[in-house]
């Protein structure tokens, strides 16, 4: 029991460190579901972000797991004590109430409970979690640093594979997931497979309430639409369920088709939902700090999966193009919270960056690849990388040797498939080409722009990513690729909906700030 | 969405899109009630049982024998299912009746002399049909046969193979009886769930200081390409923090691509008795009690250069296979593996 506590007391600590971070809920209106949610991933990033910070500059794990526990003691009781302290209007009181009808109400709150649940009905029991996160939790908590040759083993001081090393899969993946992890154990004193889990069971129920947040100053019926929108996309959950039929519910929860649980793909997509809400709220109210706190959140995204840095310069790449950190004119005073939030994303990856350069990098050489002579290969009818598959290694491939496909033959099927899924996606994709800004009014709007170009680019980039990717391509697709990577761009498209299917289309006037809902902060 | 007024369509598409949640919750609901029927424990029961085809399984059993003529299996059951010609107990005591092997088939199925080939015996119990045999075949029926005395096996039988089609036979007990289990079903859930793997792992936190190191060495060029074989990857993790060395570690961690090519690699190398070493049995072995079939033999250079230059104090010897089997695992200490027989 003393690792379940452990697990209560590291996400309650979560909880009130990210409380603590967002302006309190007199300032900025928020539900108590919406502060839970945000508070979480807030909290959720602040942690992982300093955390890795203490390891990159050579303090031992032991530092991070003193402060979370001295800085969640002090955060709990302050949270307590404002939370008693809070007197809102009856106006404010009413205007948190997110207003959903029962039905929505009961299948948000069940899907929500249920995917807490479900994460924690086994203890961990899939490969990635265990072998890629997992065991680096356990490097933290018993041996202190990632520099450890427990981590860095597999080569020598010249970086070159060790005749006989040490064993690890994926060393220079992100900290994140290890860090929560590892913090229960310390604090529990002692590795508990299932209740480690615990810091990792609430981003289904997190992400609704962070596209409501981020939507509420759109209209409170954007803002229902969105979450709703979140809620009830299969992926979030699992893939490809009753893909096989009735089957599927013999394996249920069993393969790598499972996407809650102690796996990196949706923390990653769930904070950068948390970054993308916090900066949309935070622009539209002119609330810097909330701005802020969507950059920290977009850091926290880059240290759950590598991918997460590819997204974080998708991220910058939307702000900048779209104007959105372009301070001048109307949306000034906007923008320069957005240049913050860029510039504190920025300072907290740096530490991370520097320690990921000291850790051996086994495959995932994607940087290398990714030149404008690669893609242009690949897109001109470059072969397949068919001697990387399974067969061609052991000489059972001399059909596809001497006849490689294109990898642009396969390509934008898996895209197109994946558009299609209705099992694993819903209506999500066609939802989704209907909410983009197509009208040259909504296309001014600079949030939209913004919301739209990391929704598309974030697609555009994956498909790059792949285009060029040094593995055998149909064995990706095996693996889930690419719609666990797609996956990662749920914030931004259920944000894009959710505006899209709460404007009012007889006046097509949505408020730019909904005043009546949150105060100017 | 009561308030205001959305449009047709757009309900249309959300109401489309909300109908999609009937998925997860599902799944959801389906995960925890099925977590809750084994306890909230991850266990190999929770998987679908996979049959693999007779074509896949008979050929291989045969290879057990330099020559198979002659031999006799016991044949524990004839599954599940009333059997017919084709289901797969059947067809591969045929295939094994076919190539010289005489069977000895105990089962209540009262059909079964109508499907089973001329050459193939019924025992009337299980003690006549393993008393002399030279493998047991475990196919299992309903509750039947599911805790053998291999103890008792091991003192009748004239050879010492468990052939087993279930995946679920008890891997600890065959080899405590000195018995040699080779498994043909379909492994039963994940390799990390594998009992014997667990039991291997537990032997070894008890055996090994925490602070420890271990050099894994493989015995013998490795013959399975499958990732399932990479058990060196889940003893790292439970066996953690000792430390294990292996060589080329960053191929046999890397992908599964990188993995394969790991073993290619090795398997190109001189074979292990090429490269001057040779075989030997410590006696008694650390943990299986089958004996002449271990995994340890005598250290290269580097081997040895190995164990010096990072601080190891025990080596563990293995066999490479799809399946974990304890007769495959010798561990010993750094000074008995480098002195040798």
């Amino acid at each position: 029991m003393t690792a379940f506590f452990a697990g209560v007391f590291v996400v309650a600590s979560l909880l009130a460190i990210g409380e603590a971070l967002l302006p309190a809920a007199s300032q900025v209106v928020r539900s108590r579901w919406e502060s839970f949610a945000l508070a979480y991933l807030v909290g959720t990033a602040a942690v992982v972000v300093t955390g890795t910070a203490v390891l990159a500059f050579g303090m031992s794990f032991v530092v991070v797991a003193a402060a979370v526990l001295a800085l969640g003691l002090f955060a709990i009781l302050q949270t307590l004590r404002r939370g008693a302290n809070l007197a809102l209007t009856p106006e404010a009181e009413l205007a948190r109430k997110p207003g959903f009808t029962p039905l929505f109400g009961a299948l948000i709150l069940s899907l929500g409970i249920g995917s807490v649940l479900a994460t924690l009905a086994l203890p961990l029991n899939e490969f990635d979690p265990m072998l890629h996160f997992a065991y680096k939790g356990k490097i933290l908590a018993e041996l202190g640093s990632p520099l450890d040759e427990a981590m860095v083993g597999l080569v020598d001081a010249q970086n070159q594979p060790r005749e006989f090393g040490r064993i690890v899969t994926h060393p220079n993946y992100p900290l994140g997931i290890p860090i929560l992890e590892a913090l229960v154990s310390v604090l529990g004193r002692g590795w508990h497979e299932r209740w480690i889990q615990l810091p990792l069971a609430f981003w289904a129920l997190c992400l609704p309430a962070a596209v409501f947040f981020g939507l509420r100053p759109i209209g409170t019926r954007a803002a229902r639409a969105g979450a709703v929108v979140a809620a009830a996309t299969p992926i979030v959950y699992e893939r490809n369920f009753l893909e096989n039929g009735w089957s599927d519910f013999k394996e249920a929860g069993l393969g790598n088709e499972l996407t809650l649980g102690a796996g990196a793909d949706l923390p990653v997509a769930v904070l950068l939902t948390g970054a993308c809400a916090l900066v949309l709220h935070g622009r539209r109210i002119e609330q810097a700090r909330l701005q802020l706190l969507g950059g920290l959140c977009l850091a926290g995204a880059v240290m759950m999966k590598n991918e997460g840095l590819a997204l974080f310069g998708c991220a910058l790449l939307a702000w900048l193009l779209s104007g959105a950190a372009l301070p001048i004119g109307r949306g000034a005073r906007a923008a320069k919270g957005t240049l913050i939030a860029i510039g504190i994303g920025v300072a907290a990856i740096l530490p991370w960056l520097r320690l990921r350069g000291k850790l051996p990098a086994i495959d995932e050489n994607y940087t290398d690849q990714f030149t404008l002579d690669n893609i242009r290969h690949f897109l001109g009818g470059g072969a397949e990388l068919v001697e990387r598959s399974p067969k061609a290694l052991v000489g059972q491939a001399d059909d596809l040797l001497a006849n490689p496909p294109a990898r642009m033959d396969a390509l934008p099927g898996y895209f197109t498939s994946e558009f299609t899924d209705l099992l694993s996606w819903g209506l999500l994709w066609p939802l989704l080409l209907v909410a983009l800004p197509w009208r040259p009014r909504e296309f001014r709007d600079t949030d939209r722009r913004w919301l739209a170009m990391l929704a598309v680019g974030g697609v555009t980039l994956y498909f790059l990513i792949l285009l060029v990717t040094p593995w055998y391509l149909p064995l990706l697709r095996e693996k889930g690729i690419p719609e666990r990577l797609l996956l990662h761009l749920i914030g931004p498209i259920c944000l894009l909906i959710g505006w899209r299917l709460g404007e009012d289309s007889e006046t097509d006037a949505s408020p730019r700030r909904s005043k009546e809902v949150t105060p100017r902060g | 969405m009561s308030e205001g007024a959305t449009t047709g369509w757009k309900r249309a598409l959300l109401s489309l899109h909300g109908l999609a949640a009937i998925l997860p919750l599902l799944c959801l609901a389906t995960i925890v009630l099925r977590a809750a029927s084994v306890g909230f424990a991850a266990d190999r029961e929770l998987y679908p049982r996979i049959e693999n085809d007779p074509e896949n399984v008979a050929p291989y059993m045969l290879q057990a024998w330099r020559q198979p003529r002659g031999r006799v299996v016991a044949a524990l059951g004839l599954g599940d299912k009333t059997p017919t010609e084709d289901s797969l107990p059947v067809a591969i005591v045929r295939m094994l009746s076919e190539a010289g092997v005489q069977v000895r088939v105990v089962t209540d199925h009262a059909e079964a002399d109508e499907v089973l080939a001329a050459g193939v015996q019924r025992a009337a119990s299980v003690e006549e049909a393993v008393a002399g045999a030279h493998s047991v075949l475990i196919v299992g029926e309903g509750g039947r046969f599911q805790e053998p005395d291999y103890a008792a096996f091991a003192a009748s039988m004239q050879g010492q193979l468990v052939f087993d089609l279930t995946g679920r036979a008890d891997g600890l007990a065959i080899d405590a009886a000195g018995l040699q289990l080779l498994s043909y079903g379909a492994p039963l859930g994940p390799p990390w769930l594998d009992p014997d793997l667990r039991a291997y792992a537990e032997h070894l936190r008890e055996k090994i200081p925490a602070e420890d190191g271990v050099l894994l060495i493989l015995n013998e060029r490795p013959s399975s390409l499958s990732g399932r074989a990479r058990w060196f990857l889940h003893l790292n993790n439970l066996v953690f923090p000792r430390r294990l060395y292996l060589e080329d570690s960053f191929g046999a961690s890397g992908t599964s691509v990188q993995f394969r090519q790991w073993v290619l690699d090795q398997r190109k190398r001189d074979g292990f008795s090429g490269r001057g070493q040779r075989r030997w049995e410590p006696t008694p072995r650390d943990l299986s009690q089958v004996t002449q079939v271990g995994p340890a033999r005598t250290l290269s250079p580097a081997e040895r250069a190995a164990i010096a230059d990072n601080d190891v104090q025990w080596v563990t010897f293995f066999t490479m296979n799809a399946d974990f089997r304890l007769q495959d695992w010798e561990t010993m200490t750094a000074e008995e593996a480098l002195a040798g027989p």
